[in-house]
């Protein structure tokens, strides 16, 4: 071997170390572009090499191996430089490679531009190679200077006024310039013999190598790819071979083994130092290039772990920000979640004191861009975006303020669920291309921990929640009082129940839909009275239960009487009508005093609310006192019945006014109560359709008499002053508080079953019953009525129109119980006329 | 980050998206910038003092309650606020407070008021129309820190002012000559000494008035003697790559029996220009410099807010700087007819292409104007440019509207300062119509029609001279920017005509009514001249 002849190997190792690590690397125009060119490398380097130690099979085989390398390098190193500079020359590039591979065959058959060379071996062995060059050489070098003139031009043009294409070519320019060097150098004699065109080339591959690292378009762990560890491995244990093989030698033949013995043991000690070699140097690169990675791998890993375990949404964003802080140390990171608006809400941060509580609206600029992108953004990349000129001052401030200088999405598929801001790196540190892939990759598991464990909320709550209310249901009270008398039986527990007096005959006044209105306003404030100090439950329809640990009987009393006293004046801000006041009846007990289990508990406090009621409703008792309380029977009489002399002034003074409309409103009173009674009705709601029955028209005592006794048709204008009894009656009665219960009946006798009606148009099952009932009655009574300005109508005709206006001015179900009613003469029609 | 370090550490393309990449928006994510940034223009206005003037009370909650809430504006809405500067008025804080003249010398200075959203704004639109200047494509610009900007527009507290101190807060380029020099020198002094160090240290960007553009690249020759002095002068005070294309150029003009151009002595990276009747200067002035020159259009209510591309085919309007709306001619000539009447408005996306229009701004981020008639028509000449790969509407500038003759950008006359000149000078004119016009070589000049009252023909000197020199005098004393039409730029635009006695009671017979005073119609024009 030559004296310089490692330098060949050297290179030849290099080229192919780099070969091996960039054939895993992701693939690219430039990356192929650069394999090609290593592939060349190597075959002109390898072949060159080979041909020197006149390896087998021939001089000749390895001198068009390498020239085939030598004569390929321009043409890929151009397609190579086109690529790194984002140029589209694939025609000319392909034209390059055709051209020089063309050349190569055609010598290869001819040797008419590069022959074969004459080789001469001296006295101690080693060999020299004459070549014989003739002009058509030329043809090849000027082919070569084209590709140079047009790597300058390219060069020209993409690199003119653009300092980063510059600073990330000058590698390769560095690279090239000592390609040029060495050519010149390789002329001087006192050099001859040194092998500065290998030098130069290997240093070139690791300069262009360099430069796509500067670019980022491969990871330097690349380089610590197992094949690269053999290649190195086999490159060492090959030199320590060479450099022990014959003290090895005499040692094993001093031992007398024989030659089969003897070869065995070499290879086994061959294969025994490559395989030590390939530990130590995997190793050692491992340290070198993978150990960060593996570290980030490992703490994402243990991170995914984590959050696999918990369903608990603020220990996962938690988790998130704890892991941000050990990779990516910064100074300020925050997550915000989507909530039901549409906007994002700060949700969790390093510290609570940055947690401001900030929100990012739907429409913001941010959130808009990373609801279509899957990856994070820089915030200095973020202004260079289209979304960012819409941004609001405000928004630009809230940002600055929070020093965010990274922005990065929580996806589930397509929609944005959160949004994580981190501010700048600590110690000013950039963020790396690392860094945004770490971020990508966490955010990515912890969205999907994140979805999971808001399905698990969504889902436990709706298990133990109450839909109309909000407030924990009956399972959960079971659950939640179990648990906390299993914790601490030795604590105070008040427990509280609290039921809505005369529910049902609310929901009958006023329809189904102003009594859940109602429930939801008792709910609301019993959560707000006790929120921070105990739980609140809706145990059934109309009954709440409030779970107070830590309270006294006293402090129970005491909050309880100030949720009685708000539910009281819950309805008094009602513009329209006054609705009726709710109370409640409330029982208290607290453990340890007057219970030792939670079912004495429950029992006992059931028992106080079953006093209350008993006791005349709308009152807090307290179980010690219950029996005496029980003694207490407070009389309870019948509202209604002392309403009774009003109704009869009021009626009184329509008849002095109006004598059809007394008689009317009696008659009236008399069909709703026996259509109520058919109908199932209570006594109380019998009572007051009556009361509505007789006060329904009670607003024409405003309305003059010359419209309401006009023999002829009333003008439109007329009508909608007759139209206006509806609200004057309504007006009246509102001054009467002791009988406002009637007047959602009374509001509601003209509304239409189709909506067509008025004052309010409602349809259908949201005009209350009484109002339904009315209407039947009144539209009856009007029509077998003779008045000044029509006869009255006949029976069967009446019938016949109720019997029409089924479903369209009445409730259906009411006009066939009603027809029903008359046809088998269970109601005494009453024929009236006008002045009778 | 500056700018200038920008072009070290990012990619054109990069630089070139943050900049100019309005360009790419779509219709619809334009208006999504536009409708945004007015909803919080909107929110903060709607709550100011001088909002609630207008607003009495209300509060627009959507873009529509806007418009049909705020009525069109005029600097007269507010100038009692924005003289005194009330800056508690305002939506937000004014950072400064930029002036320029309003109606002739008849009013006072007009001010406006400059936050800081509107100032970063600005200098973000500004740096999109460098860049744009000196490109000759997409992701393609020519900016670097050792150039020089020969820039000839007035200094602060003008508008045009501002450039210089906003461009310095992105990139090092030096002003010929420097800004705080140019501020202390008459407008003949900063352009001989401008030339004088773009003879030393070259001239890389223009940037001016179209006409005092035209005006300084006119004399370049004899300014560029100035700079020098005495051939040893000029040695000593050019640099030798100067000198060596200053002798070239001396020996090829010789040849070809021309004066020295600038384009002879530099090569300009970007040209650009604004205010009026840039049209009549582009083809000389790209004669002259070898480059076209780039319409931008900046003024002191609106800020930078649109620009030509390195195309020059039309101009954009930036999505960020106003929230803009335009009154079609049609109805802007009705409300002319009828000032009572409400004209109506278009926004960006409902502009069609081939008409004109009235610009009406509502400037955002905290500034104080709303609804405001600027008083320019502009033509949109298309929908995008397929050639520009652009999707949003382009727009050619076309003169003031014509209530308003305003020569080379120089000076607004209106009927009121014709008037008022007519007064003072005690000539007894009948009556007058003015229009403007442009010569045969495209040089714009304000015509007036004048008829003189017959019986005091017999008692006065009454000929065209006479009269042109009576009307100069007053209008330059009332107003100083029609002075510095001649002091700066050499021109005398009045031109006068003498019409016979009874044509304007003529015209009036036969129409009904008389003829407009100021930019009479076409039709109107041919109709009268016909009568004399």
């Amino acid at each position: 071997m030559a004296s310089y002849s490692w330098v060949s190997i050297i290179a030849l190792f290099s080229y192919l170390f780099l070969l091996m690590a960039f054939l895993v690397a992701k693939k690219t125009k430039v990356i192929n572009a650069f394999i090609l060119l290593l592939f060349c490398l190597v075959l002109a380097a390898g072949g060159s090499f080979f041909m020197r130690i006149r390896f087998w099979p021939s001089v000749n085989f390895w001198h068009y191996v390498s020239l085939l390398g030598i004569l390929m390098v321009p043409a890929i190193f151009y397609r190579f430089f086109a690529a790194f500079l984002g140029a589209k020359c694939s025609r000319s590039s392909a034209f390059w490679i055709l051209f020089f591979l063309g050349a190569y065959i055609l010598n290869l058959f001819t040797q008419v531009f590069i022959p074969t060379p004459e080789v001469s071996v001296d006295v101690n062995g080693n060999a020299t190679y004459i070549y014989h060059y003739s002009l058509t050489v030329t043809v090849l070098l000027a082919g070569a200077a084209c590709i140079s003139v047009q790597c300058i031009r390219l060069f020209l043009r993409y690199c003119k006024g653009d300092r980063l294409v510059l600073r990330q070519l000058r590698p390769i320019l560095v690279g090239l310039a000592i390609l040029v060097l060495s050519t010149a150098l390789s002329t001087i004699p006192f050099l001859a013999g040194i092998p500065i065109d290998i030098i130069s080339s290997v240093l070139f591959a690791y300069l262009v190598f360099y430069a796509l690292y500067r670019k980022r378009l491969f990871k330097l762990s690349l380089l610590a790819a197992p094949g690269n560890c053999y290649l190195v491995a086999v490159l060492i244990s090959l030199f320590l071979f060479n450099s022990f093989y014959r003290p090895l030698r005499a040692l094993v033949g001093r031992l007398n083994l024989g030659e089969s013995i003897s070869v065995l043991i070499f290879s086994t000690i061959l294969l025994a130092l490559i395989y030590v070699l390939y530990r130590i140097m995997k190793q050692f690169l491992d340290v070198l290039f993978i150990k960060e990675e593996q570290n980030r791998t490992d703490t994402i890993q243990q991170f995914s772990r984590t959050i696999s375990r918990t369903l608990n949404k603020n220990e996962i964003l938690t988790g998130l920000l704890d892991v941000i802080q050990k990779i990516i140390p910064t100074d300020m990171a925050c997550v915000f979640l989507d909530a039901k608006d549409g906007s994002y809400q700060e949700e969790q941060s390093f510290s609570p004191l940055h947690n401001d509580h900030s929100v990012l609206e739907p429409d913001h600029p941010l959130v808009r861009y990373l609801s279509k992108h899957d990856s994070p953004i820089l915030m200095e990349d973020f202004v260079h975006t289209k979304e960012y000129r819409s941004m609001w001052e405000k928004e630009k401030r809230q940002l600055r303020d929070k020093n965010v200088a990274c922005a990065a999405p929580l996806k589930d598929a397509d929609q944005l669920i959160g949004v994580v801001l981190l501010s700048q790196k600590q110690k000013g540190k950039p963020y790396t291309a690392e860094d945004m892939s770490m971020l990508t990759s966490l955010c990515s598991v912890c969205s999907m921990a994140v979805k999971n464990a808001r399905q698990y909320e969504k889902a436990y709550e709706e298990a133990r929640k109450d839909e109309l209310t909000g407030l924990f249901n009956r399972k959960s009270f079971y659950e939640t009082a179990s648990r906390i008398f299993s914790e601490g039986s030795q604590q105070v527990l008040s427990l509280v129940m609290l039921n809505v007096d005369d529910f049902k005959l609310y929901n009958q006044l006023y329809g189904n839909k102003e009594g859940d209105i109602a429930l939801q306003k008792t709910a609301d404030i019993i959560r707000a009275s006790s929120e921070g100090r105990g739980m609140a439950f809706r145990m059934a329809g109309k009954e709440f239960t409030l779970l107070l640990p830590g309270y006294d009987i006293y402090s129970a009393k005491l909050l309880t009487e100030s949720i009685l006293d708000q539910v009281r004046h819950m309805n008094s801000n009602r513009e329209l009508y006054q609705l009726k006041t709710l109370t409640l009846s409330c029982g208290i007990c607290a453990a340890p005093y007057m219970a030792s289990t939670l079912e004495e508990l429950i029992s006992n406090t059931d028992f106080a609310v079953y006093t209350a009621k008993r006791s005349g409703k709308n009152r807090v008792v307290i179980y010690s006192e219950a029996a005496v309380q029980e003694q207490q029977k407070a009389e309870h009489t019948s509202s209604y019945e002392t309403y009774a002399a009003t109704i009869v002034a009021l009626t009184a003074a329509i008849d002095t006014k109006d004598h059809y409309t007394f008689s009317h409103s009696q008659n009236v009173a008399e069909y709703a109560m026996a259509l109520a009674r058919e109908c199932g009705m209570s006594s109380d709601f019998v009572s007051i359709i009556r009361e509505a029955g007789l006060l329904h028209d009670i607003g024409k005592i405003g309305i003059s008499e010359t419209i309401l006794n006009k023999p002829s048709r009333l003008t439109a204008e007329e009508y909608e002053i007759i139209k206006t009894h509806v609200e004057n009656s309504v007006g009246i009665i509102r001054h009467l508080p002791s009988l406002d219960y009637v007047i959602p009946a009374v509001i509601s006798h003209h509304e239409r079953y189709d909506g067509k009606g008025y004052p309010r148009g409602i349809a259908g099952e949201s005009i209350p019953l009484m109002g339904r009932i009315l209407c039947v009655a009144d539209s009856f009574d009007a029509m077998i009525s003779r008045r000044n300005y029509k006869k009255a109508m006949p029976l069967e005709d009446a019938l016949a129109v109720l019997e029409r206006e089924r479903g369209k001015q009445f409730d259906p179900h009411l006009v066939d119980v009603f027809i029903k009613m008359i046809r088998e003469g269970k109601l005494q029609v009453k024929f009236n006329s006008a002045g009778e | 980050m500056r700018f200038q370090e920008k072009i070290r550490t990012d990619s054109k393309e990069h630089i070139w998206q943050e900049y100019c990449g309005f360009l790419d928006l779509t219709m619809e994510e334009y208006m999504v910038i536009q409708r945004r940034l007015a909803m919080e223009q909107i929110h903060d206005w709607s709550r100011s003092p001088l909002g609630q003037r207008f607003l009495k009370g209300k509060h627009p909650q959507t873009l529509e309650e806007f418009r049909a809430m705020v009525p069109l504006t005029t600097y007269a809405d507010y100038a009692d606020i924005l003289l005194k500067k009330q800056a508690e008025c305002l939506p937000d804080k004014p950072v400064l407070w930029i002036q320029t003249t309003w109606e002739g010398g008849i009013h006072p200075m007009k001010a406006a008021p400059y936050t800081k959203g509107m100032l970063d704004t600005y200098k973000r639109n500004m740096m999109a129309c460098f860049i744009l200047a000196t490109g000759k494509g997409r992701n393609d610009f020519d900016v670097a820190v050792t150039d020089h900007m020969l820039y000839a527009l007035a200094p602060l507290p003008y508008a045009t002012g501002l450039m210089p101190l906003l461009l310095k807060d992105e990139i090092d380029i030096e002003y010929l000559p420097p800004v705080k020099e140019a501020a202390q020198m008459s407008f003949r002094e900063r352009n001989i000494r401008g030339f004088k160090l773009g003879m030393k240290k070259g001239i890389e960007y223009f940037f001016g008035l179209g006409s005092v553009t035209y005006y300084i690249s006119q004399s370049a020759s004899s300014l560029s003697k100035h700079s020098g002095g005495s051939k040893a002068g000029l040695i000593k005070s050019v640099s030798p790559t100067m000198l060596l294309r200053y002798l070239k150029s001396q020996r090829i003009c010789k040849q070809e029996n021309r004066e020295l151009l600038p384009k002879d002595l530099f090569q300009l990276k970007g040209f650009m220009i604004a205010g009026t009747d840039n049209w009549c200067y582009k083809d000389d002035l790209e004669q002259m410099w070898g480059i076209r020159p780039m319409e931008l259009f900046a003024g002191t209510e609106p800020t930078c807010i649109g620009t030509e591309t390195w195309s020059r085919n039309g101009m954009y309007f930036f999505p960020d700087a106003c929230f803009y709306e335009f009154i079609p001619e049609s109805e802007m000539l009705r409300n002319m007819e009828d000032p009572a009447y409400i004209p109506k408005t278009v926004l960006m996306d409902e502009v069609r292409s081939g008409e004109k229009y009235e610009l009406v701004i509502s400037v955002l981020k905290g500034g104080a104007f709303a609804r405001y008639r600027v008083g320019d028509m502009y033509r949109c000449v298309g929908i995008g440019d397929r050639n520009e790969q652009t999707r949003i509407p382009r727009f050619a500038y076309i003169d003031r509207t014509p209530d308003v003759i305003d020569i080379a950008g120089f000076t607004r006359i209106t009927e009121n300062s014709i008037s008022h000149a007519i007064r003072l000078s005690g000539l007894k004119v009948q009556d007058w119509f003015a229009q403007k016009e442009y010569t045969q070589n495209n040089r714009p000049r304000l015509h007036m029609y004048v008829e003189l009252d017959s019986s005091a023909l017999s008692g006065m000197a009454a000929n065209i001279d006479v009269l042109k020199e009576h009307l100069t005098i007053y209008f330059k004393y009332l107003d100083s920017d029609y002075a510095d039409l001649k002091k700066i730029l050499g021109v005398d635009p009045l031109n006068i005509s003498i019409v016979k006695c009874g044509t304007f009671e003529a015209f009036r017979k036969q129409n009904g009514k008389p003829i407009r005073h100021l930019n009479p119609p076409h039709m109107q024009v041919s109709e009268f001249l016909s009568l004399m």
